[in-house]
């Protein structure tokens, strides 16, 4: 029992030294792999590679035909949209930038790939900044060697001052202090050094920004995959629709006014509605353009608008089977003749209805004003009955008595649920708040060596760290100033 | 007031042209003068540089005089317009090449009192003129708003902080393209190459945090009217395109020591970006048609 024991136990130990074994084997490359992807990452030409192919493949967006959002959800639909809307105007190029993904940039893998690469990289690089950025503010060493006082991208010097190195010293740390720098210092016998810096915490405003651009994505992925966004919601006057996706909430349009300035164009678009949740009541207001609704969330704007048309359906025998506002949301049919078109199924019997108006700006051979013509569909392809509506004249269709009661509008709606936006918001703040700290507060860094010279006087070196930098050089040119002044009025004071 | 403000916009659009051609002026006066130095320096070997008492630039005071009535004219005609229209320069083209103009002449104002060199402006003065005389090519009859642009808070801001970023943008170009010439120093009338990289600089450490506020506060405006703070809409992206030069010139200078040419052209490309971006109305149509 004891030696089997045993022998489970050694096995265990054989196998957990062979993984072991393995893990060693393995942890090697990996670690290697991971050193070198970390490399990768933190390069800023890799960077900026991945920007400056950000940048082209926004440009191909910008310049080349995009498929609707709509059109790209749908197989079919896409592969219609490529064949009638995208070949006859690009031809051969159609099926090979097709294959690119270039028709829907914003969503190609080379896009989201590129983005994800820029994301990674900006961690990298700020994890590796933040050696540089500890050092910065711990504050550089004071006293260093002579040599060092004769670089920067800006220096002065004073010499032949008639004071001694500690009084200097005392003017020196005067004005530094009333520029509100922080002033660290050794002295010694051979006179004194002097490191002073200012703004050196507003150069974390490198983590707010570059930080708040992961947020940024996070936001838009949050967004994405919790939210939803229906572009096309429509109401008809005096009808209830529901939002879906899962909300529980319907819109009713009571009614919608579109108004036009004198000169012409679009003044205002209105919608008096009633939200209701779960069939209960909980909103009612105006929606516009501009002054958007929002209840628990989900938000509801003004978007288009276009004619509807109220129908009703009644059975042989006579009882009704819809009554409802159909919103021709769409168009359809060859140029000129672009015909409002909507659509509705009967209830009970399977049909499908289209519903078509008279094309705008045209006087249309097919419907005329006043009219809408009817297509009824049973599955098939093929109508089972066709006609034109006179309004308020009842015609008999597919076994059925349709009505064209009259015509409305219908308004349609923007309405999404966006949790990612708070977190958007939240890095837009972020940005600018990092970006003013970082531009507007740069470091500055001064550093003073001052020692007296046996039988000339005390002399001064003053430096600002090397790199030349726009804001260094005029608050350097300044502080001289200020220096000169003081040590000159110290120097009469004696 | 349109009446009032079409004055206004004539008188800035002369004092520009004219502050255009003192600019000018003055760049042949100071070559004509780099002739007589040279010649100078022949019989007298030891001066290649400008005598003492010779101020280079300091002359085109009429320029910057000009420079300032165009200004104040182009304030007087936004403001008279604003007054009349009741909404900032922001409902066409007219309106915001007249504020693009405002933008980049008192960059240029700031610039030259700031470093004491007009040679700058002699560029981007004629960036101004270009805008107002394409503004002026334009109908300026003010449109009432539709009602997507009915939010003028956000719409004035987002206009506002535009005419900043692109007005510095415009130094940004100017020096660049002096660098480029005088990446060798051997312009003697020109400002020395670091000057002018310096002010390139500058012009984006100015620029790049009010650009970062136009596409912000854009967003904003979207999120409010539309209900989605970015469609890439091809406005908005080559907006971000801009931005994202702009943004790859600081790290490239502030990470990788980046200087003079390279970062000229970088400069040189972000300002075409720009340009690109306000005409961009024409080559696609998209949220920012005016239509």
């Amino acid at each position: 029992m004891e030696g089997k024991t045993l022998t489970t136990e050694g096995a265990k130990t054989a196998a957990a030294r062979r993984s072991a074994g393995l893990a060693r084997q393995w942890a090697r490359p990996i670690r290697r792999l991971f050193r070198s992807a970390w490399r990768v990452c933190g390069s800023v030409r890799v960077t900026v590679v991945l920007i400056l192919v950000l940048i082209g493949l926004s440009l191909v967006g910008t310049l080349l035909i995009q498929v609707p959002g709509e059109v790209a959800a749908d197989r079919a639909e896409y592969a219609w949209w490529l064949q009638n809307v995208v070949r006859p105007k690009l031809g051969l190029f159609t099926t090979p930038l097709a294959f690119l993904g270039f028709f829907d940039v914003f969503h190609s893998l080379w896009f989201l790939g590129a983005g994800a690469l820029l994301m990674a990289s900006i961690m990298v690089c700020s994890i590796n900044r933040w050696k540089a950025l500890r050092s910065a503010l711990d504050g550089s060493r004071v006293k260093l060697a002579d040599g060092f006082y004769e670089g920067g991208s800006s220096r002065a010097q004073f010499s032949d001052l008639a004071m001694s190195a500690h009084e200097a010293e005392g003017v020196t740390r005067g004005v530094l202090a009333r520029r509100r720098y922080r002033v660290r210092r050794e002295g010694g016998a051979d006179g004194f050094w002097i490191a002073a810096d200012k703004n050196r915490h507003f150069r974390l405003g490198t983590y707010l920004h570059h930080g708040s651009i992961v947020l940024f994505v996070l936001g838009f992925l949050v967004g994405s995959y919790f939210g939803f966004r229906s572009q096309s919601f429509m109401v008809p006057e005096g009808s209830v629709r529901e939002v879906g996706y899962g909300s529980g909430l319907s819109l009713e349009l009571e009614s919608f006014v579109d108004e036009y300035w004198p000169e012409g164009p679009p003044k205002d678009f209105r919608s008096q509605v009633i939200l209701y949740e779960n069939g209960a009541e909980v909103k009612r207001g105006v929606l516009r353009v501009n002054h958007p609704m929002s209840y628990n969330g989900v938000r509801f704007y003004q978007s288009f608008f276009g004619q509807a048309a109220v129908l009703e359906v009644r059975d042989s025998s006579g009882k009704l089977l819809f009554n409802d506002g159909v919103a021709l949301g769409w168009l359809s049919g060859q140029e000129p003749y672009k015909r409002p078109t909507g659509m509705f199924s009967v209830p009970v019997t399977g049909l499908t209805a289209y519903v078509v108006g008279p094309a705008k700006g045209y006087s249309d051979p097919m419907v005329q004003p006043g009219q809408v013509l009817m297509e009824v569909y049973s599955g098939s392809s093929k109508p089972v009955a066709v006609g034109a509506l006179q309004q308020g004249v009842p015609k008999k269709m597919a076994g059925l008595e349709f009505t064209f009661v009259r015509e409305r509008q219908f308004s349609g709606f923007q309405v999404s649920r966006d949790p990612g936006n708070a977190l958007i918001w939240t890095a837009s703040s972020l940005f600018v708040l990092g970006v003013g700290m970082v531009f507007y507060f740069p470091h500055q860094q001064i550093w003073v060596r001052g020692w007296t010279e046996p039988g000339k006087g005390t002399r001064l070196r003053v430096r600002t760290a090397s790199g030349r930098q726009v804001a260094t050089a005029r608050e350097f040119e300044t502080l001289v100033e200020d220096l000169d002044r003081e040590l000159a009025r110290a120097v009469k004071k004696v | 007031m349109v009446k009032m403000e079409s004055f206004f916009f004539m008188a800035a659009l002369l004092s520009t042209g004219l502050s255009v051609l003192f600019y000018l002026w003055q760049v042949a006066a100071l070559r004509w003068h780099r002739a007589v130095l040279v010649a100078g320096a022949a019989s007298d070997a030891a001066s290649t540089v400008p005598a003492a008492g010779y101020r280079p630039w300091g002359s085109g005071r009429f320029a910057a005089m000009m420079a300032v009535n165009g200004l104040l004219f182009l304030s007087l005609s936004i403001i008279g317009r604003g007054v009349a229209t009741g909404h900032g320069p922001f409902s066409n083209m007219y309106e915001f090449s007249v504020a693009l103009a405002w933008g980049v002449i008192a960059a240029t104002l700031y610039f030259q009192w700031h470093y004491r060199t007009a040679a700058v402006s002699a560029v981007a003065m004629p960036v101004a003129l270009a805008f107002l005389v394409y503004a002026y090519t334009l109908p300026s009859r003010p449109l009432p708003l539709v009602p997507a642009l009915q939010q003028s808070l956000l719409l004035t801001l987002h206009v506002a902080v535009a005419m900043i970023a692109y007005g510095v943008f415009a130094i940004g170009f100017g020096s660049a393209v002096l660098y480029l010439a005088q990446r060798r120093g051997s312009i003697p009338w020109l400002p020395s190459p670091a000057v002018l990289d310096d002010m390139g600089y500058r012009s984006v450490i100015i620029g790049f945090p009010f650009m970062t506020l136009v596409l912000l506060l854009g967003a904003l405006w979207a999120d409010v009217a539309w209900g989605r703070y970015w469609s890439w809409d091809p406005k908005e992206t080559s907006t971000l395109v801009t931005w994202l030069l702009y943004g790859g010139y600081v790290h490239a200078r502030v990470l990788r020591g980046w200087r003079g040419s390279r970062s000229a052209v970088l400069l040189i490309l972000g300002f075409a970006a720009v340009v690109f971006t306000y005409m961009g109305n024409y080559f696609f149509s998209g949220l920012h048609a005016y239509k």
